[in-house]
């Protein structure tokens, strides 16, 4: 059985839409009461996702949407990624540094990419809501 | 979903009075609002979560915003029968009135089956 989301959103993949996404995460972190750090990096690490998906997914394509799926833990964040685009491919001639999967699993405790049979691309993120090491 | 259409589900708990609150500035802003309906919509958030618990038909609130050039259509829901007037008495103003007639347009109750949807458009 799959679990429903705390908070679901399905917006147009255009750039417009990522400011959206932004404030609906902050609001998401400011009410689980994570401090300004994380709620800096989980906003970081959801830009890059959705950004990926605006610049990538839907290429060549018919405009599709982003979707964002939030399960929240006293303890936890999970945000779920997805868009029903080309999937992942590689992109030698992209403009970027690349740097974005490698930003957004150096952002969080559990990262995974799949390709579902029904296409397009899922990047689930997990972050830990409180700092378990204050010496880092 | 229609092209250039927003969805959005919020589970009726501790998390909806913030997100709510920010989804709609963030709507707003992308709709081109002015400031002062940015606040406007932040009164209208307060009201629809104050009621939330006891008028949103499956616990999570669903939000279908169309933003324009100066203009935001948004439709709330869905609601138990009668569910929609109560979030609009839950607006309600000093002398009378409510906020949602204040804020929007056009303010409309469409009803499907059992649910109800609060429908508001604001701006041109």
């Amino acid at each position: 059985m799959t679990a429903t989301a705390d908070v679901t959103l399905v917006v147009p993949a255009v750039p417009d839409s990522i400011a959206v996404i932004r404030q609906t995460v902050s609001g998401i972190c400011e009410a689980l009461g994570a401090d300004a750090r994380t709620v800096g990096d989980i906003k970081l690490a959801a830009t890059e996702a959705c950004t990926n998906v605006v610049l990538h997914a839907y290429a060549g394509r018919e405009p599709g949407s982003i979707e964002l799926d939030a399960f929240a833990t006293e303890d936890e964040l999970r945000l779920l990624v997805r868009d029903r685009g080309a999937g992942m491919t590689p992109a030698p001639m992209a403009e970027g540094l690349g740097l974005g999967l490698p930003l957004i699993a150096a952002l969080t405790s559990t990262l995974t990419i799949i390709e579902p049979d029904e296409g397009g691309t899922e990047v689930s993120m997990t972050f830990a809501l409180r700092d378990t090491n204050p010496d880092s | 979903m229609s092209e250039g259409e927003y969805r959005a589900t919020i589970a009726c708990g501790p998390l909806l009075p913030r997100v709510l609150d920010r989804l709609l500035g963030a709507l707003a802003a992308r709709g081109d609002l002015s400031v002062d309906r940015l606040n406007d919509l932040s009164l209208v958030g307060d009201a629809v979560t104050s009621a939330a618990a006891e008028t949103v038909a499956d616990g999570h609130l669903q939000v279908i915003a169309t933003p324009g050039q100066g203009a935001l259509a948004l439709s709330l829901g869905p609601f138990v029968p009668g569910g929609a007037a109560r979030v609009r008495r839950a607006g309600g103003l000093p002398g009378g009135g409510d906020l949602f007639s204040t804020v929007a347009s056009e303010v409309t109750v469409e009803t499907d089956g059992d649910a109800e949807r609060l429908t508001l458009r604001i701006g041109r």
